[in-house]
């Protein structure tokens, strides 16, 4: 009964309807103001476009900041420009994670991809795991075992 | 001692004895602590300070409490006593006092978990979104979670949920040791269980692989910060349980002859393997919903991992199972930990007074539950939500800086002090070595006697004076945070907190120690 209740659950986490590219433009409105970045999961260190629309219409000369790692205690704000007459900015995120954009009360949060696999952050976890996993194993298998 | 031991029972099996230590310093604070931390801090510029931090205070300070308890056979307190007298035992009431004290509004924060839980079975919180009378809110004003949440928070129900809590705790430890292990045989591999559910669900989401990489990723720059170290070596204190005594007192239920090195690296491992799949599956899920932590671990538990959850794919019958899973998954953390909490106040007057079990655990539901409803009834009559928080969020977080981002740095390093340098860390090697497979080395003795302590006490003088900088005065920014108009006389609020913890705790500890107990016959 209960190795079936495991199945079920593991299974139905697996089975659950797996990442499907969404690529619509992510948006925050506050009022008459509105956000968006045209890509839906802007990466590091490649340009995103940032679109401003004040009741729909395109607005110029607005200017928008960005906040990496928003309500942390290692929070970056930083201006990236203002737009252009097309109500249009382009932005380029330095540096991956969550961040938030905003501009005329609008707020808009972002998850930043990485530049292809960071390889520290594979080492860490790996290393991390084997140290973790592999080291109660083995104390396990050293406790356990021998019983 | 081994016959004092038997007399207060002992664990039926070892394995019962690393999950019941192991679920005890696995809590909520594994599940949403450590996320909510470590995106404080900068997710990756924060775990490989707090893996330094695991082998540098973590592992050698379990390994000194699970020898303490190992060695005496006693309770925290009297473990202290019989090593080092009766400042010992003043230590260790005070950690006792301390811990309960964080009982008390952990069992708050469990009600509220479990009103959440129902909450999620009966459909009201996946609902898109409700009002709330009570603060004044119309339908649509705050998304569900929050909302439902709030409804919740001001009901005379939860001081029901409060009691239920606690009659839970007191039902498991009724017999001590042994039904400690039946609950944590079935709550530990259940926690287990669904934090990897939750794991594959949150890798499978878009964008879901990247927050594994933004809690791993070290960021050096970042690293630079010594808030990051702070906040790490705190966290690798509290995430083991470490300054309860409670692991003095599990240990204290194991036959002479155990292996402690080995205890304390399983549950060490045990512990932070488990925030290692949590960290994943919490930070797949922020990645994939592009959502912020808010600052506190409250918010991460009921608002934005619900949140989260709520918006992933495949419909509400997908957001109804994970939701109720995340809330199971809470309770059986939760619980695994409260009922650590309330063994290692029980344990310790029944070895000081020769008490009932049963007596003690009676009066400790009708005060336990008197003092988290303390914490409960606040947002129940004051049902006007200014600003950001209410009374008794803020008297749950000023307590909850005290006495546990505080209290349990200070016991630790009293500990590490009086147990290096009174008594003698070495006998507790010896004796620990005799049965180890793996020999502690004499640096261990060093560890404990200058460099822990040098660590502690570093994380300690840079906290306080961050807070002496506070032009709110003492940890004030709780209340300044909370409330931007003048309550008047609820300005004192943070004095009285801090009063209230140190004088209770200092206060009792001192009633404790030099009441005469019937623990006479115990050796000095």
């Amino acid at each position: 009964m209960l190795r079936i209740a495991i199945a079920l659950l593991l299974g139905g986490a697996f089975l659950c309807p797996l990442a499907v590219a969404d690529e619509t433009p992510r948006c925050a409105t506050a009022g008459e103001w509105s956000l968006c970045t045209v890509q839906p999961f802007p990466r590091q260190g490649e340009p995103c476009l940032v679109k401003i629309t004040r009741e729909g219409l395109p607005a110029a000369g607005i200017a928008v900041s960005v906040t990496y790692r928003p309500n942390s205690e290692v929070a970056i704000t930083e201006e990236i420009g203002r737009t252009d007459a097309r109500g249009e900015l382009s932005w380029t995120p330095r540096s991956a994670g969550i961040g938030m954009l905003a501009a005329e009360g609008c707020d808009l949060t972002v998850s930043i991809r990485f530049r292809g696999i960071p390889i520290g952050g594979l080492v860490v976890m790996l290393l991390a795991a084997m140290i973790l996993f592999g080291g109660n194993s083995y104390s396990f298998a050293k406790t356990f075992g021998r019983a | 001692m081994v016959e004092n031991g038997d007399a207060r029972g002992q664990w039926k099996s070892h394995l019962g004895f690393i999950l019941a230590a192991s679920g005890s310093a696995i809590g909520l604070g594994n599940i949403v602590f450590f996320s909510a931390n470590a995106y404080k801090f900068g997710g990756g510029a924060f775990y490989l300070p707090y893996f330094i931090a695991l082998f540098a205070i973590g592992i050698p300070v379990m390994i000194l409490e699970f020898g303490l308890g190992n060695h005496t056979g006693l309770a925290f307190p009297l473990a202290l006593r019989k090593t080092v007298g009766k400042g010992g035992e003043y230590l260790g009431w005070f950690a006792i006092i301390n811990a309960t004290f964080i009982c008390m509004y952990y069992i708050t924060i469990l009600a509220w978990v479990l009103g959440m839980f129902l909450g999620s079975i009966f459909g009201g919180l996946w609902r898109p979104s409700v009002a709330v009378p009570a603060f004044g809110l119309a339908d649509g004003d705050l998304p569900n979670p929050y909302a439902f949440f709030f409804n919740m928070l001001s009901s005379w129900w939860v001081l029901i949920l409060v009691a239920v809590v606690w009659l839970a705790n007191v039902y498991f430890v009724r017999r001590g040791a042994r039904t400690i292990e039946a609950t944590v045989k079935v709550c530990v591999p259940m926690m287990w269980l669904f934090m990897m559910v939750l794991l594959i669900r949150g890798v499978t989401l878009e964008n879901g692989v990247q927050g594994l990489f933004g809690l791993f990723t070290p960021n050096f720059e970042v690293m630079k910060n010594l808030d990051v170290w702070q906040g790490a070596f705190s966290q690798i204190f509290f995430t083991l349980s470490l300054g309860f005594g409670i692991m003095c007192a599990y240990a204290s239920y194991l036959p002479r002859n155990s292996d402690q090195t080995n205890n304390a690296l399983m549950t060490s491992f045990l512990n932070c393997g488990f925030e290692y799949i949590a960290g994943v599956a919490i930070f797949t899920i922020l990645f994939a919903t592009a959502l912020i932590p808010r600052a506190s671990t409250l918010s991460m538990m009921f608002f934005i991992i619900p949140t989260g959850i709520q918006q992933m794919p495949g419909g509400h019958p997908m957001v109804l199972a994970f939701g109720i899973l995340f809330f199971i998954l809470l309770l059986a953390a939760g619980l695994s930990s409260s009922i650590s909490l309330v063994e290692a106040f029980s344990s310790a007057l029944i070895d000081k007074f020769r008490a009932d079990r049963k007596k003690v655990l009676v009066w400790a539901f009708f005060v336990g539950v008197a003092g988290s409803l303390l914490f409960a009834i606040p947002q129940v009559i004051d049902q006007t939500l200014t600003d950001d928080g209410t009374l008794g969020f803020t008297l749950l977080d000023l307590v909850d800086h005290w006495a546990f981002s505080h209290g349990l740095l200070v016991v630790g390093l009293i500990e590490c002090l009086l147990i290096g340098w009174v008594y003698g860390v070495g006998k507790i090697r010896r004796t620990i070595n005799e049965y180890s497979k793996y020999r502690l080395p004499r640096a261990f003795d060093w560890m404990i006697k200058v460099v822990i302590p040098l660590l502690i006490a570093g994380v300690l003088i840079f906290s306080i004076i961050d807070q002496l900088r506070d032009p709110a005065g003492l940890y004030g920014s709780s209340y300044t945070a909370n409330y931007s108009v003048d309550w008047g006389w609820l300005r004192a609020l943070p004095l009285f907190a801090f009063c209230l913890w140190i004088v209770a705790a200092t206060g009792g500890a001192a009633l404790l120690t030099f009441r005469r107990g019937k623990d006479e016959d115990i050796p000095l």
